[in-house]
C-alpha cells in the first residue's frame, strides 16, 4: 500500500518538477508522478482546469484533497511536512532568510535566464539582441550576489540544507546550460561548488541528472529563410 | 505603547512591493518605521548598504531584533507570522499552502509581466518593441481570467478572512490598474474590480495605498523626444 503523500503533475525535464522531487525525497516523502501527462493536451482538458484553474505545471494533488499549483507553494508546503528533515531552518529568523533566498533565486536568477531561454530559443519573438543582452547583465548581477554570499558558506542558511539551496539549485540548472560558459564558471567558484554539491547529494543525484557543461553561451540563431 | 519591530527601507512610497509591506504590518497590528534618510539609487549602492543587504535591493527590512531581510515575499511573510493571532496567513497549514500559492501566482504570473510592460513603455527596459510588450500584456490577461473565474466564487483568495495574499494581490493589481485595465478590460473583470475595492477600502490598509487611478486607455509607448542630445 502507497504512503505516497499524492500526485505530482509535471514533465521529466521541468526544473521546478525536480525541486519539488528533490524536497520529497530529503523529508523521506514519497510523491507520486502523474501518469499520461501530454503537456498543451491534458493541462487544457476542463477535467485538469477544475483542479488547477492556472492550467500549468507543476500541480500537486495531496491525498487528502489538497489541490495546489506554483511551484514555490508546493515546495514550501511538502518542506514543511517533516519539521525534523529541516527544510524550512530551525528558528523563524532562518525561515524568513530561506524565504528570501527563495524569492531572489526565481526573481533575480530564474526569470532572467527564463527570458534568455525565451529569446535564443524563438519563443519569446521577435528576437532583439539588447533584450537578450540586458537579461543576461541581470542574471550576472544576481549570479554575483550569491557568489559573495556563497564565499562564505556551504549552504545558504544555517548549517545544513534546506529548501533554499534545492531552490537556487534547481534555478541554476538553467544558467549553466545557458550562461555557465568556462569563463562565467570561471569567475563564480563558489557557486560552481555549491552547485555541484547539492545536485551530487546521494539522494539527489537521480533527481537532478547529469548536468552538461557548456562551452560557450546559448546563442540565437535566426530560423533558415526559404 | 506598542513598540516598532523594525525599519523598512522603501524606494518611492508608489513602489507596490512597500505598500504590501506596510498593509500587512497594519493588518498584523504592528508598528513598522520608514527609514526617512533612504534616497534610492544612492543609499543602496553603498558598501554599508550592501553589507547589510547583498541584493542591493528596496523594500528591505532591519528588524529590532537585528534580523536583515529582503525580497518583499520573505518580509511580508515573516511580519504575518509575529502575529498569528491575527491570522493573515491562513488558518491551517493547507490554508496557509493556499495564500503560498497566490502569493507566487499574483507575483510571477501578473507582476512580472505586469512589469516588463511598464518598464518598456517607460524607456527603462531599451529598445520598446510593440509585439514583446503585446506578449506580456497577453499573459497577463491570461492570468487575469484565472483571478476573475476564482473570484467569482471568493470574496477573498483564501478562506473566508483577508490574507497576506489579498493585499499582495492587490499592490500588484494597483499597478496593473495603471497599465492594461482600461475601461473595457475593468468591464470584462468585473470580479476582480469588486475584490480589489473591497481590499483596497479596508479601513486598515486605505491610507495606504491612497487613491487608484482608473485609465481609460491601456499605457502606451511615447517615444523619447528626439532632441536629447545635450552637451
Amino acid at each position: 500500500m502507497s504512503q505516497s503523500i499524492g500526485t505530482l503533475w509535471t514533465v521529466p525535464y521541468q526544473l521546478e518538477g525536480k525541486r519539488i522531487r528533490a524536497l520529497a525525497a530529503l523529508s523521506g516523502l514519497e510523491l507520486d508522478i502523474g501518469e499520461g501527462y501530454t503537456h498543451f493536451e491534458t493541462n487544457r482538458t476542463p477535467e485538469f482546469e477544475a483542479k488547477f484553474p492556472s492550467g500549468k505545471i507543476p500541480s500537486f494533488e495531496g491525498k487528502d484533497g489538497l489541490k495546489l499549483f506554483e511551484s514555490i507553494a508546493i515546495s514550501r508546503y511538502i518542506a514543511s511536512l517533516v519539521p525534523k528533515a529541516g527544510l524550512l531552518g530551525k528558528t523563524p529568523k532562518e525561515t524568513a532568510l530561506i524565504d528570501q533566498w527563495v524569492a531572489f533565486a526565481t526573481n533575480d536568477i530564474g526569470s532572467h535566464s527564463s527570458t534568455v531561454l525565451l529569446l535564443t530559443r524563438g519563443y519569446l519573438k521577435p528576437y532583439v539582441k539588447a533584450l537578450d543582452t540586458e537579461s543576461r547583465n541581470r542574471l550576472l548581477r544576481g549570479l554575483g550576489t550569491i557568489e559573495k554570499h556563497l564565499s562564505t558558506r556551504t549552504f545558504f542558511v544555517g548549517e545544513r540544507i534546506t529548501l533554499a539551496d534545492i531552490t537556487v539549485a534547481s534555478v541554476l540548472i538553467r544558467a549553466f546550460q545557458l550562461i555557465f560558459d568556462p569563463e562565467t564558471r570561471k569567475s563564480h567558484p563558489n557557486v560552481v561548488r555549491f552547485f555541484e554539491t547539492i545536485i551530487n547529494q546521494p539522494k539527489l543525484k537521480d533527481i537532478f541528472g547529469e548536468v552538461e557543461y557548456i562551452d560557450k553561451q546559448a546563442q540565437y540563431v535566426p530560423p533558415k529563410k526559404e | 505603547m506598542a513598540d516598532s519591530i523594525g525599519t523598512l527601507y522603501m524606494g518611492s512610497d508608489r513602489q507596490p512591493e512597500g505598500r504590501r509591506i506596510r498593509a500587512v504590518a497594519a493588518l498584523a497590528g504592528l508598528k513598522l518605521d520608514i527609514s526617512p534618510d533612504y534616497v534610492h539609487f544612492q543609499t543602496n549602492k553603498t558598501d554599508a548598504f550592501k553589507e547589510k543587504f547583498p541584493s542591493g535591493r528596496v523594500p528591505c527590512l532591519e528588524g529590532k531584533d537585528g534580523l536583515l531581510l529582503f525580497e518583499s515575499i520573505a518580509i511580508t511573510r515573516y511580519i504575518a507570522n509575529l502575529a498569528p493571532e491575527a491570522h493573515i496567513l491562513g488558518r491551517t497549514p493547507k490554508e496557509t499552502a493556499l495564500v503560498d500559492q497566490w502569493v507566487s501566482f499574483a507575483s510571477h504570473e501578473i507582476a512580472f509581466n505586469n512589469n516588463q510592460s511598464f518598464l518598456m513603455v517607460h524607456h527603462w527596459i531599451k529598445p520598446y518593441v510593440k509585439a514583446i510588450d503585446q506578449e506580456f500584456r497577453t499573459r497577463q490577461l491570461r492570468s487575469l481570467a484565472t483571478l476573475e473565474s476564482h473570484l467569482k466564487s471568493h470574496t477573498f483568495l483564501v478562506g473566508e478572512r483577508i490574507t497576506i495574499a489579498d493585499i499582495t494581490l492587490v499592490s500588484i493589481l494597483q499597478r496593473a490598474f495603471s497599465v492594461i485595465f482600461d475601461k473595457p478590460t475593468r468591464e470584462a473583470h468585473p470580479n476582480i474590480v469588486r475584490f480589489y475595492e473591497t481590499v483596497v477600502n479596508q479601513p486598515a490598509v486605505k491610507d495606504i495605498f491612497g487613491e487608484t487611478e482608473y485609465i481609460d486607455k491601456p499605457l502606451a509607448y511615447i517615444p523619447p523626444p528626439k532632441d536629447d542630445k545635450k552637451a
